[in-house]
């Protein structure tokens, strides 16, 4: 009988090869795809397991990781979390990472390759891992400010609303908030009931305080798009005419018959414009004079010159994505008309429009725009310092000579009179887009200070649903809450 | 022997005992090597989880040590020849299985999965009976051969536990999908534990009777050799009876390990390939057959084949179990710094391998089925070894049945088989299986002793002429 026992004692033995074998598939061979599965909460605990790297912003750090107790090791903690949401944005335990948190989660989360050697050392050394740190570059005065003034706004009601500040000379981000916002610690607590029911509410939220209207939402940019308008005129002349701000252009006084269409454009508020110059036109933001210029220059023209300022391609990246900005292709008399003064398809981030006052400001040159400054190692040593690029170049130094002028002169005695600052030169321009019926118009400002050095460049939109919020002007609700992000980046220099 | 000439009228010369080795030395050794490793992998584990030696380790290594000692001492008196690695080996298993009970204790505790109090000291007083279970079979069974003659009580009791849980009320028997357990008060037993013990040795017996009607009446069709319709009774029976606990207590896994053992112990008996080839394709047909209509075993067999199909619901725990795996990689996280108590039900049951391949890792988990393979290789050599068929029958029984166990628990939750509900022999929590395998470990080193006993000594045969009564 021991021959078959021999057989039986194969196939026993033959049994634990197959288990061996199998142990390692899965523990090696397949190893990875078990581990990176997003239902393994091990990926989650070991990202909580070191404390993550801080986000700076001016020498403060508005996000840290403090000790916690149960599985999670860490927690994530904002400070003045609503006001950073945007730029921050949170490290979730079941939502994942949004804005610079996912942006620069390897540097945060110490995995990056550029850490490797410190976090061997620190290893070493007996100190456990721990994530690099980011510096931003926004300025805490300015970011408070425009968060301050979009809650101001109309309070309580429903506002919507946007704030882009930049430095002109370098493209840095100076502030950017968006309206409603949040607070990104009730997503990074790790008590997953509340986080749950923070998630819930703000995904049920109508007025979707997770997006970033800054940069991911585009908007018609209203009577701001003059300022392209003006630099398309002026680059390709009007009736074979060169052009500059004191060209007078011939047009109606308070009414524009849009051909083949029963269409008009009127000025707003009943002024009369009639045949002014353009300094003129822009500052008291005349429709009739514009819509002539759009009707002069044709579709075709207006979309180059929109293109040349970054329309139409892929909104640059900051590191976040910002949306494209449409100008429309292909359009009629009557839509070139209503697109000069920034209606009809034309769309816009506020992000697009900082970058448009700011190139101004700039003597032409449109620079990128970013929101990290530094990246630092784990003992706080600067790694790398993000340095400014051109992006486009518009227009020439001499024509965003008389832009600025033209935007000087709208702050001095046209629409933007509410973003005077006493003994600073302010440049704007006022937008007020018509949505569809029963809307309120979006108010626009775009502006930057001091004119003859600029250091801030700014974007403020505000969406007022409040149906009974009365006049909803670019100068009126927008202007007064560029001027103190101005006030505030002047005053913290 | 060479033929000596003696002397007619000399007295014959006792002859004296050839000399077998008894190495109840090794095994003493052997033994403290286990508890060593025990009480390391426990400080390990209080290292890791407070930073500090647990405050017991001294006490405990004398209690068990003390223990080991007794069973030891046991073996070295009533089974002295006995094999000197199977009870170190179930011994290191058993008490790897209490630090990783322990280890996954404060999850389970803090998620009502066990009692207050931990399920460690419950399994150390299971431990501490299984060992006093396997000194009593040492102590009081003479003989293993005593045991074939009742072959058919064992085997009507046999099958009655293993019955008995699906005749009776599923709020008894019924945990987790599965009807294999009696649940009475506080108590809880899996009778099919002891059942498979009883049904061995009754198949050991019986196929042992039979073997010749079976072996060698049968018709030769396309090379093989096809059993008679009459032999072919016993297989029938067993199969339905296998199907029957299939059905009724949807527990596929003892059902697999019950009929395997026993086509297993029918080729032995027989040598015929043919009887294994027909045993398997009865049961994958009947199996297959079942799971069509059983949603609990349709269901293991889906996520058998699609793990990550419902990571949060039906397929959560071998998901789960894979995670653990793939997360312990080579060398392992080290005790009590995986992740695998996310498992959570029976995490320290079925799915204990898991700890096992997470914190100890692939190295950790092959010393671990290493293990495994001793026991086995040791039982199938005393069967080899023993003398009587029905020793030999019963002990490669014993060892295949524990094979097959391994294999079923361990490839469920490794996903090389669907996943069935066995508990990992000796490493899992739970009184009943524990005891049963110490008194298959019992029953082992008891063959063993009898195989590497060396038979009394004949009397030999002198060379004296046949005394003729001259007249």
């Amino acid at each position: 009988m021991n021959r078959p026992i021999k057989k039986v004692a194969i196939f026993c033995l033959a049994l634990f090869a197959v288990l061996f074998v199998n142990a390692n598939y899965i523990q090696v061979i397949n190893a990875s795809s078990y581990t990176s599965h997003p239902d393994n909460r091990r990926n989650l605990i070991y990202a909580f397991q070191n404390p993550r790297g801080q986000i700076i912003v001016d020498g403060k750090a508005i996000a840290t990781s403090t000790p916690s107790t149960g599985t999670l090791k860490y927690l994530r903690q904002y400070t003045n979390g609503p006001v950073y949401a945007q730029a921050t944005g949170y490290y979730s335990v079941n939502f994942g990472a949004t804005s610079i948190e996912k942006a620069e989660n390897p540097l945060l989360q110490g995995t990056d390759s550029r850490l490797a050697t410190q976090q061997f050392l620190n290893q070493l050394e007996d100190k456990g891992k721990s994530g690099g740190s980011v510096v931003l570059t926004l300025n805490s005065k300015a970011q408070q400010a425009a968060y301050d003034g979009l809650a101001n706004v109309d309070p309580g009601k429903e506002v919507e609303g946007a704030v882009v500040a930049l430095d002109p000379k370098t493209g840095a981000i100076l502030a950017m908030v968006s309206a409603p916002s949040f607070d990104p610690n009730s997503l990074a607590t790790h008590n997953t009931t509340d986080e749950a029911k923070a998630a819930n509410s703000l995904a049920a939220d109508a007025l979707q305080p997770e997006l970033n209207r800054a940069l991911a939402q585009t908007y018609p940019p209203g009577s701001t798009f003059k300022i392209i308008t003006s630099a398309a005129a002026m680059d390709n002349g009007l009736n074979g005419a060169p052009v500059d701000e004191n060209t007078v252009i011939p047009s109606p006084l308070n009414t524009l018959q849009l051909p083949q269409s029963n269409s008009t454009l009127s000025n707003d508020a009943g002024e009369t414009c009639g045949d002014t110059t353009l300094i003129n036109a822009f500052t008291l933001s005349c429709n009739t004079v514009y819509g002539q210029i759009g009707l002069d220059l044709g579709g075709t023209k207006l979309q180059t010159e929109a293109q040349k300022w970054g329309f139409n391609t892929t909104g640059p990246s900051v590191p976040m994505n910002a949306s494209t900005s449409v100008f429309p292709q292909n359009i009629s008399q009557a839509q070139a008309a209503q697109s000069a003064i920034g209606q009809f398809n034309v769309r816009m981030t506020p992000l697009q429009g900082a970058m448009m006052a700011a190139t101004v400001a700039n003597g032409g040159v449109m620079m990128a725009p970013y929101l990290i400054k530094q990246e630092l190692d784990t003992k706080g040593n600067v790694m790398s310092t993000t340095g400014s690029k051109q992006l486009y170049n518009p227009i020439t130094s001499a024509q965003a000579g008389e832009l600025k002028d033209m935007m000087v002169s709208v702050v001095q005695n046209g629409t933007g009179t509410k973003a005077q600052i006493n003994g600073v030169q302010v440049a704007g321009k006022t937008g007020t887009a018509q949505r569809g019926a029963g809307q309120n118009a979006l108010a626009w400002f775009l502006a930057f200070a001091p004119a003859n050095d600029p250091k801030v460049a700014v974007a403020v939109l505000v969406q007022d649903n409040n149906p009974n919020a009365g006049d909803v002007y670019g100068g009126s609700l927008a202007a007064p809450i560029a001027k103190n992000v101005i006030q505030a980046v002047l005053g913290s220099q | 022997m060479p033929m000596t000439s003696i002397p007619a009228g000399q007295a014959v010369p006792a002859p004296s005992e050839p000399y077998v080795p008894k190495r109840r030395n090794v095994e003493a050794v052997l033994l403290l090597f286990a508890l060593v490793i025990g009480l390391f992998a426990y400080a390990n584990v209080g290292q890791a989880a407070t930073g500090k030696y647990p405050s017991n380790l001294a006490t405990l290594g004398v209690e068990f040590g003390l223990a080991l000692l007794a069973v030891h001492l046991v073996v070295r008196r009533f089974a002295p020849y006995a094999d000197p690695v199977i009870l170190p080996v179930a011994a290191m298993i058993n008490g790897l299985g209490l630090v990783l009970i322990y280890r996954l204790d404060p999850y389970n505790e803090a998620n009502n999965l066990v009692a207050k109090g931990g399920a460690a000291s419950n399994q150390a007083i299971y431990t501490v009976l299984g060992l006093a279970v396997f000194a009593v079979i040492v102590i009081f069974l003479k003989d293993h051969r005593i045991l074939q003659r009742y072959a058919y009580i064992s085997a009507l009791v046999g099958l009655f536990m293993i019955a008995l849980p699906a005749v009776l009320p599923a709020s008894i028997s019924e945990v987790n999908g599965a009807r294999s357990w009696i649940r009475l008060g506080g108590f809880s037993v899996q009778p099919a534990e002891f059942g498979k013990l009883l049904l061995v040795s009754f198949f050991a017996a019986y196929l042992h009777a039979k073997r010749d009607a079976l072996a060698l009446a049968s018709r030769r069709v396309l090379g093989l050799y096809l059993p008679r319709g009459r032999d072919l009774g016993p297989i029938l029976v067993c199969w339905a009876f296998a199907m029957l606990i299939l059905i009724r207590e949807t527990d596929l896994g003892v059902s697999l390990m019950f009929f395997g053992a026993f086509v297993i112990m029918l080729y032995m008996a027989t040598e015929r390939t043919s009887w294994l080839i027909f045993g398997l394709l009865l049961f994958v047909s009947g199996a297959t057959a079942v799971a069509n209509m059983s949603a609990h075993v349709m269901v293991r067999v889906d996520s058998w084949l699609h793990p990550f199909s419902d990571v949060t619901g039906r397929t959560r725990q071998l998901a789960q179990s894979l995670y653990a795996f793939a997360n312990g990689g080579l060398f392992g996280t080290g005790l009590d710094r995986g992740y695998s108590y996310q498992i959570g039900f029976a995490n320290n049951a079925d799915f204990m391998l898991a700890t096992v391949g997470e914190e100890l890792g692939l190295l950790g988990l092959t010393a671990l089925f290493i293990a495994y393979a001793i026991i086995v290789v040791r039982g199938l050599k005393t069967a080899l070894l023993v003398r009587d068929p029905y020793g030999k029958m019963f002990a490669a029984g014993l060892a295949s049945t524990f094979a097959l166990q391994v294999f079923i628990t361990a490839g469920g939750v490794m996903r090389v088989i669907p996943l069935t509900g066995l508990p990992m022999p000796f490493l899992a929590y739970g009184g009943s299986a524990l005891m049963a395998n110490w008194i298959l470990v019992g029953l082992l080193i008891k063959i063993s002793d009898a195989a590497r006993r060396p038979l009394p000594p004949a009397i030999p045969l002198s060379d004296e002429m046949t005394q003729v009564v001259k007249a």
